[in-house]
């Protein structure tokens, strides 16, 4: 897993206007982001609709008909057991975006809301929480998830979990920082001599500011989910076979990767635009919700 | 001069240009001293006290400096080792002569004396006290009697079949006494032996480094000394895609644990070799007859039925591996052609499930731990579903495996495999239909141990009774059905083609012993 | 401020105390323990009660909080325990361990250093350009790409068709500086690549932040050349953030190298750790938790009195 994005305020549309290429440059972001919306939503459709669109049963297998290329038959191919890949793709949307979704999700629910108070209020529970955030921190964080599965059983849920845990210190971290730097501004200052409830606080002037950089961050840690539920099959451990997800795809063709590369290539690009379109749109909707980005071009 | 004479001194000329030539290419071919011999393994030794070693990888890295009383070719053939000769006065008493003028690496010397003190080792009655593969046997001993300095008696218990077999395992490699007794609890760091390489350096996890011992008591067939290689060195390479990039890149000369689909790619390699034994690695299913829907035969029989061996061979082992017929491929003696098992029959497996009385759908759970079960795995899942037949599949590590499966029995099956060797087949018996073995059948404990005993320690090892007591054995299994014979895959050992002189012995592992390097 | 600094170690120790005492409870509620899994790896013939007296030894059947208060009080002495699965004591293990882990962290940090700030600032100047979509898509890659995947891409590429470089193994550069970094190069950029994704979108973000400041303007039309301007000024301005994300990386990467080491065969903690979970070596685990528990705490605390002493709006003065 890779190391988190950590931050204070983060923008980069500050650049006023430079003239025609800017503006065509500014229009071709936003253009990439409606394709990555795009795709997005094509893999929502997907994975809804995984029973209707998947020519075959992902765990039908065929050992006579293994690794074979492309064809009628089988449009991405076979796998090393004669499964259809094309299927196995289709279904594989499914739970790899439910495991990057749910494990931001218990992320953002647990962690960013610590982070808020912790950072609001200070003091001692400041101090306690960060400390508890350095403990789980301070796990490298494959063999955190690989204990918590191997603890809680070989499921998806315990993988969602385990994924979920692990981010968490980052992007309380991240929610904390934010919020350092926003509660020092006049107008949260003026609230809270005014003796607006801290609630009203938190969510009215503190959440806002923080929420664009979460933004970012959740895009970048849907990647990481994915990529941690791949090394977890990788060191074997994970979701019950046959369980088709582009990580167990990638970990099972990685054996095959010189002389059936397209086993690991075809996941491996699903994962990649998965990533890509997140960020994109990521990307965006940062842009749209900053406060300061606005009136901005 | 006439044409005949000119003829014959043609014909003479030609002869001893021929004669010369071969001598010089048969002198060519000749073994050739020094260089270092760089192996790959994946695993890393739990131990580099050979008593203590527990096999597989280890048990290669060990050999290098320790040698056993019996040695053995690949065939499983007995052969003489740090014993010249042996002999069964009756059939509890074992008489070896021990070989003369050997050396231990300190220097001392090797005769009867150690030998008892190796065993009293092994069955972990000197101090600093060790458990190894080698305890219960070495237990089993009445006494150790160093007899005259070079001829040893041993006393067993009861009659053993298996104890020549016993001999020539790993872990009763013979260790010198000054060591231990010098090292004590820190031997494992200076472990001495009388075999061709002297342990330098072992850097946990990454390495371990010999060189060659200069007082090796053993000559190559022209009574040279003995080992060609100046150094060897083993690097521990977990990642099998790396270990095979490893040998390819030259970084690595051998790898004797490749897997089957990168050593049959390795073939069109023209730098590379690869060694084929067939039928070593016997994949197997032990069904846990004690645990519903496990305990009905017929359920048990539909799953022998359903699953279709071929299918497997072709996909995951490449087309490579066979059908096996019994508990023995033809790697052991005790291989029987006649035993017959459980034919892929759909069919007849839909009759089984009926049979049974337990409805379509029924389920039972099975644990895996590692890629290859993994991938076995899914595939007879497959297949059972073509039948009705539900098998979940847990994806856990080895010590879950092991507490959960075989100490809690909370599976029904379990993936698993042994490898076919020239050990004694009486031991294999012993670990699998034993009522009390890991693997065990509880369901008929009576016959089986009664077969199981006698399968071990028949009237003087006379291998065609002994047989007859397996094929006895066997039908009991048939007839059970409380096991699933999977398939019966290669063996590879790969290794580049200057490597010259690889000898397997009978676990069809290779020592570099008479290695040489050909560069 | 001193003050706080002795605070602030005093709870790193609380810390990594806390860690010891989860991973120890953790692994002794897995299932198995390190007998059993040695016995299922070719000592079948162990009879329960040959079992049950290794156990004795090992104190396995005492409850866990006695195990663990034996684990500290050898430690204080100074006995990190035997590892159950190499025979070897944990303290030589890490010692050898720790210097490779180190190296190898160290190699991927700097190529995300490298890769990353420099693509991040010529990124963030030329915004919008083809160079600017093409680094951060080139980032994305990075970030999407398995590292066990980028590691045998690496292999195939630069040891078995270019024949450039070694294929596994490790070689210390304070042993052999020459071997040590040919053996280091493609395990850290495998272990960096990633990093220098993550830092060069930071990068980006934060230099476009100042280059937009006004006093980056007034540089400029002091007559500053562009590269002055963004090298000296703005880069050290964004740096804040940017060293803040660094320390953690380097935190990060420590504990990261799990599956690189597996893959290039490198002897480090990383692949202690994981063989350690999977034999349920409970004394090498402990070992290797408090060696990469502490470093993690410590990097974490200097940095954060770094970002502290560096950012004048973020003072924390008396309050911890």
């Amino acid at each position: 897993m890779n190391s988190e994005v950590e931050t204070s305020a983060m923008s980069d549309e500050y650049l006023a206007p430079r003239g025609l290429k800017h503006f065509v440059g500014r229009l071709l972001k936003v253009r990439l982001a409606a394709l990555g919306l795009f795709f997005i939503v094509v893999l929502i459709f997907c994975s809804i609709f995984a029973p209707v669109l998947a020519p075959r049963d992902p765990a039908a297998a065929n050992g006579y008909r293994a690794l074979e290329s492309p064809s009628r038959d089988f449009l991405l191919g076979t796998d090393y057991l004669g499964r259809d890949i094309l299927s196995r793709l289709i279904y594989g949307s499914r739970i790899s975006l439910l495991v990057a979704v749910l494990s931001i999700g218990i992320t953002v629910m647990i962690g960013v809301p610590l982070g808020l108070m912790s950072g609001y209020l200070g003091g001692w529970i400041d101090t306690v929480f960060m400390r508890l955030m350095d403990a789980l921190y301070a796990f490298p964080p494959l063999l955190l998830a690989l204990t918590l599965v191997a603890a809680l059983g070989p499921s998806i849920i315990n993988v969602i979990v385990a994924v979920g845990i692990v981010m968490i210190p980052t992007f309380s971290r991240l929610a904390r920082a934010q919020t350092l730097s926003v509660r020092e501004q006049t107008y949260v200052i003026a609230a809270r001599t005014v003796g607006s409830p801290v609630r009203r606080i938190l969510f009215r002037h503190i959440w806002p500011n923080v929420m664009a950089a979460i933004i970012v961050q959740s895009s970048l840690g849907m990647a990481v989910a994915i990529l941690a539920e791949s090394s977890l099959s990788y060191m074997g451990v994970g979701v019950r076979p046959p369980t088709a997800t582009w990580g167990v795809m990638l970990a099972e063709g990685y054996p095959h990767l010189e002389s059936n590369p397209w086993l690991s290539i075809i996941p491996g690009s699903a994962i990649f635009l998965t990533v890509l379109s997140l960020n994109l749109v990521g990307d965006a909707l940062r842009d749209v919700l900053d406060p300061r980005l606005r009136g901005v071009t | 001069m006439t044409g005949t004479k000119k003829n014959r001194l043609l014909v003479f000329t030609i002869i001893m240009a021929l004669a010369f030539s071969l001598t010089t290419v048969c002198l060519a071919k000749g073994p050739k001293y020094g260089g270092t011999l760089v192996q790959g393994f994946g695993v890393y030794p739990n131990s580099l006290d050979a008593q203590v070693a527990s096999g597989g990888s280890s048990r290669v890295m060990v050999s290098q400096y320790n040698e056993t009383l019996i040695d053995t070719d690949q065939k499983g053939n007995l052969l003489p080792g740090l014993a010249t000769s042996w002999e069964l006065t009756d059939p509890k008493t074992i008489i070896f002569h021990l070989r003369k003028g050997v050396k231990f690496q300190d220097g001392t010397d090797f005769n009867a004396e150690a030998v008892k003190f190796n065993f009293e080792r092994i069955a972990g009655k000197i101090e600093p006290k060790i458990t190894g593969p080698g305890k219960r046997t070495a237990n089993s001993f009445e006494s150790v009697e160093a007899v005259d300095p070079y001829t040893v008696k041993i006393k067993m218990k009861g009659p053993d079949a298996g104890i020549l077999s016993f001999m020539h395992g790993w872990f009763t490699a013979m260790v010198s006494p000054t060591a231990v007794k010098k090292w004590g609890d820190k031997y494992l760091f200076h472990p001495t032996g009388t075999g061709p390489f002297i342990l330098k350096k072992h850097i946990p996890g990454s390495q371990i480094l010999y060189e060659k011992f200069d007082g090796y008591w053993k000559k190559d067939k022209d009574g040279n000394a003995l080992p060609y290689l100046d150094k060897m060195k083993i690097m521990i390479i977990p990642d099998p895609a790396t270990r095979e990039a490893a040998l390819r890149s030259g970084t690595i000369d051998m790898d004797q644990e490749i897997a089957a689909k990168h050593a049959i790619r390795l073939r069109k390699n023209p730098k590379i070799e690869v060694i084929t034994i067939e039928g070593f690695l016997a994949k197997f299913l032990p069904l846990n007859t004690g645990k519903p829907p496990m305990d009905n035969v017929w359920f048990r029989k539909a799953v022998n039925m359903a699953i279709d061996r071929q299918e497997i061979i072709t996909s995951i082992y490449q087309g490579e591996g066979s059908i096996p017929n019994g508990f023995f491929s033809p790697i052991s003696w005790a291989y029987d052609p006649n035993l017959k098992w459980y034919d892929y029959n759909l069919e007849k497996a839909k009759d089984a499930l009926k049979k049974s009385g337990l409805p379509e759908g029924t389920s039972f759970k099975v644990a895996v731990y590692n890629p290859q079960a993994k991938a076995e795995a899914e595939l007879v899942q497959a297949q059972l579903k073509r039948v009705g037949i539900n098998m979940v599949i847990d994806n856990v590590d080895f010590a879950t495996f092991n507490s959960q499966y075989r100490r809690q029995g909370l599976y029904h099956a379990a993936f698993t495999g042994y490898p076919q060797t020239g050990y004694d087949p009486g031991f294999m018996n012993f670990v699998f239909h034993f009522s009390k073995g890991p693997y065990s059948d509880p369901s008929h404990p009576t016959m089986y141990d009664a077969l199981a005993i006698q399968a071990r320690s028949a009237a003087g090892g006379d291998r065609e009774k002994r047989k007859e007591i397996f094929a006895k054995l066997h039908k009991l299994v048939y007839d059970n059905a409380g096991e699933t014979y999977l398939v019966w895959t290669n063996g590879y050992r790969v290794f580049r083609s200057y490597v010259k002189n690889f000898k397997l012995k009978a676990d069809q592992f290779s020592e570099a012993t008479e290695v040489w390097l050909d560069k | 401020m001193g003050v706080y600094i002795l605070q602030r170690l005093f709870q790193a120790v609380i810390v990594v105390i806390l860690v010891s005492m989860v991973v120890f409870g953790i692994m002794h509620y897995l299932p198995g323990d390190p007998i059993l899994v040695l016995s299922g790896i070719g000592m079948e013939g162990f009879s329960d009660e040959e079992i049950a007296e290794m156990r004795h030894k090992l104190l396995l059947d005492r409850p866990v909080y006695i195990q663990y208060g034996h684990w500290v009080w050898n430690l204080i002495q100074g006995d990190w325990g035997k590892s159950s699965s190499t025979n070897y004591p944990v303290l030589m293990e890490i010692k050898i361990r720790l210097p490779v882990t180190l190296q190898l962290a160290f190699g991927g940090w700097i190529i995300a250093l490298i890769v990353g700030l420099t693509t991040g600032v010529i990124s963030a100047v030329r915004r919008n350009s083809i160079m600017d979509t093409g680094a951060t898509l080139i980032s994305i890659f990075g970030v999407a790409m398995p590292n066990f995947w980028m590691g045998i891409l690496l292999i195939y590429l630069f040891s078995i068709v270019l024949d450039w470089l070694p294929t596994a193994g490790f070689v210390s550069v304070f042993e052999d500086p020459v071997q040590g970094i040919r053996h280091l190069i493609l395990p850290a950029i495998a272990l960096g690549f990633m990093q220098a994704a993550v830092l060069m979108r930071q990068t980006r973000s934060g230099m476009l932040e100042i280059l937009n400041q006004d006093y980056i303007k007034v540089a400029r039309a002091k007559g500053l050349t562009e590269r002055t301007v963004t090298w000296v000024h703005a880069l050290k301005n964004a740096s804040l953030p940017i060293l803040t994300i660094m320390g953690l990386q380097l935190g990060r990467l420590i504990g990261g190298t799990v599956i690189i080491e597996s893959i290039f065969g490198i002897p480090g903690l990383g692949r202690m750790a994981v063989q350690s979970i999977f034999m349920r070596d409970y004394m090498a685990l402990q070992g290797v938790v408090l060696i990469v528990a502490s470093g993690v705490v410590i990097i974490n605390l200097f940095t954060d009195l770094l970002y502290t002493f560096l950012d004048p709006r973020i003072r924390y003065g008396g309050r911890a």
